[in-house]
């Protein structure tokens, strides 16, 4: 509030000038007394009103005073004569009375002016406050208008109360179409049984979140939504409507359903490529049978005649045929894998005996690269296993072994572990990346550039496979430059 | 011996027959079922027949329902060959 004029100045100014004007009124009237000796207290009534009005009531009525005792006992002595008269002493009751009358109105005044400036105010402040509320209902309003979402609202039977400008977009209904119209407009029967539920638990003050649903454009057409959906309350807290933001999903949506449509295509696509597989396969074998026989009977042939050259490249043609059958076969196991037609036929198998028959068909190849075979193993290691997958498994990993073994030797040891038997193969080769450890047990995965190392990438994966197929694991340990260590373990009986 | 493929891949049926000649067995080839079934009716029953399964006209399934409705063949023993595993 605004403090009073004469009451903001200090009060020892307030009563020095109501002191100094007594003075002045006194020295004024006595130098002019032939002019104010018929009226002595006109002066000191003009300093009367100054000071009340320069310093309010109290100096007002000091000068009164002050003013006063100076006629009565300082003008005396050289004007008038004392004692005073009967004339004297009244116009004295005169002036104190209106000295005092003319102070107590200045203070009354005082008084009033108070209230009104604290009148005025108070009406500057709600006025204030009403501009900036003005301003948060304008802010508001933009806010709602320019917001992408749609925003409606809606009373608690369901006519349209608000409609901005999103709404109109999504819904291709102007807000003057809506305002006023009920909200199941925009929903299909379906939609309208959500509304009764939605509305049921807005008027218990819930909020609904992120409901996903469909409504119907002014074309006809249908639009996915998230809504949310917010009860309106009225100051004493009574639910009186809601307020929905509708949120435009039908690009989310569209992207889902791409989404499916590309995964539906990418299954249908591994489904073909594992089918054209096993076809291919199975074309392949035929030939290969015949051109093994073919060989086979070129072999013996050139053994009855003793044609040791015939021999040795009907050999090597021979091995060339077992890669590609080899080749094959793997085509072969990944359709039956992926359909889960992998049937094992198990029997006891001496892991070791199984070990020691691939290295010796390994061997060969093993000493072309500089390598050699080392097997560790304290005797038989029998389980119940499928002895040709355990073959597979084993050939695989001897294989892998020795083609990125740099021809260091290759240490495979067979051991009984707790109930387990567990085979490893280390070479000290190449090694393996962090990174690619668990990919090369993958399908047509390679660590390696094809450029350096042939293979198509399957043969870990099936290893992986075979292994999980009899209740065991494979693992790898490796640092590249330092070789690799895969570890098989599978269950056995103990013994 | 006498051995009668049946087996419509020309290279396999030739590999078959070179293989089984070179251990001095007798051989006769034909291409299908069907053949197969006129061979029969034809020559003397030979002591086996090499038989593959998935063949034109009549496949290999087809000629062993013939075979063993008629008792002047059925008693001969075949031996499956396919490239395709038997379920």
């Amino acid at each position: 509030m605004e403090p009073l004029r004469e009451l903001s100045r200090p009060a020892w100014l307030r009563y020095g000038v109501a002191v100094a004007a007594s003075v002045a009124a006194l020295v004024a009237t006595n130098a002019f007394w032939s002019v104010f000796h018929a009226v002595p207290f006109m002066l000191g009534f003009v300093a009367v009103f100054a000071t009340a009005w320069f310093g309010g009531g109290g100096p007002g009525f000091l000068t009164t005073v002050l003013v006063a005792a100076g006629i009565l006992f300082v003008l005396p002595v050289t004007r008038t004569a004392w004692p005073p008269g009967a004339d004297d002493v009244l116009r004295l009751l005169l002036f104190v009375g209106a000295g005092a009358f003319a102070s107590a109105l200045q203070r009354q005044l005082g008084a009033s002016r108070r209230t009104l400036v604290g009148l005025l105010a108070e009406s500057r402040q709600s006025r204030r406050q009403a501009e900036s509320a003005m301003i948060d209902l304008a802010r508001f309003a933009a806010l709602v208008e320019s917001s992408d979402d749609a925003i409606i609202g809606k009373s608690l039977d369901g006519t349209v109360t608000a409609w901005n400008a999103a709404a109109e977009r999504l819904l291709g209904y102007k807000a003057e179409e809506m305002i006023g119209k009920p909200i199941s407009t925009i929903m299909g029967a379906e939609q309208k049984k959500d509304m009764v539920e939605i509305l049921r638990r807005i008027g218990r003050g819930e909020r609904v979140e992120h409901f996903e649903t469909v409504r119907i454009r002014k074309d006809g057409q249908p639009v996915y939504v998230s809504l949310s959906v917010s009860p309106v309350k009225d100051p004493s807290g009574r639910v009186v409507g809601a307020a929905k933001i509708a949120r435009d999903i039908s690009e989310r949506r569209h992207l889902e359903a791409e989404r499916e449509r590309l995964l539906a295509e990418t299954r249908k696509a591994v489904e073909i490529r594992d089918a054209f597989l096993s076809v291919a396969g199975h074309e392949f074998r035929t030939p290969l049978a015949a051109l093994s026989l073919t060989f086979h009977n070129w072999s013996v042939r050139a053994r009855a005649e003793k044609d040791e050259r015939t021999l040795e490249r009907m050999g090597k043609a021979q091995q060339q045929v077992i890669r590609l059958t080899r080749l094959t076969e793997d085509l072969l196991d990944i359709g039956r894998i992926s359909a889960g037609e992998l049937a094992l036929q198990k029997t006891a198998t001496d892991l070791a005996a199984v070990v020691r028959e691939v290295a010796g068909r390994l061997d060969e190849s093993a000493a072309r690269t500089g390598a050699r075979l080392e097997i560790e193993s304290s005797g038989p290691v029998v389980g119940d296993w499928d002895r040709s997958r355990l073959d597979q498994v084993v050939t695989n990993l001897l294989t892998n072994a020795v083609k990125f073994g740099a021809g260091h030797p290759i240490l495979i040891r067979i051991h009984r572990d707790n109930g387990a038997a567990e085979l490893t193969v280390s070479d000290r080769g190449i090694g393996i990346r962090p990174e690619d450890r668990d990919r090369i047990f993958e399908r047509f995965e390679r660590a390696v550039s094809s450029r350096s190392y042939s293979g198509i990438g399957l043969g870990l994966w099936i290893a992986r496979q075979l292994v999980t197929a009899h209740g065991g694991t494979i693992e790898v340990e490796s640092e590249p430059g330092q070789g690799a260590t895969f570890r098989v373990r599978l269950p056995a009986e103990a013994g | 011996m006498q051995v009668l493929i049946v087996d419509d891949d020309a290279a396999m049926r030739e590999a078959l027959c070179d293989t089984l000649e070179l251990q001095g067995h007798q051989t006769a080839m034909v291409a299908n079922g069907r053949e197969a079934l006129e061979h029969l009716g034809r020559f003397a029953p030979p002591c086996l027949i090499l038989l593959d399964l998935m063949m034109p006209l009549m496949n290999g399934w087809e000629f062993r329902e013939a075979q063993l409705k008629d008792p002047q063949i059925s008693g001969i023993p075949v031996v499956v060959i396919s490239a395709h595993a038997i379920s």
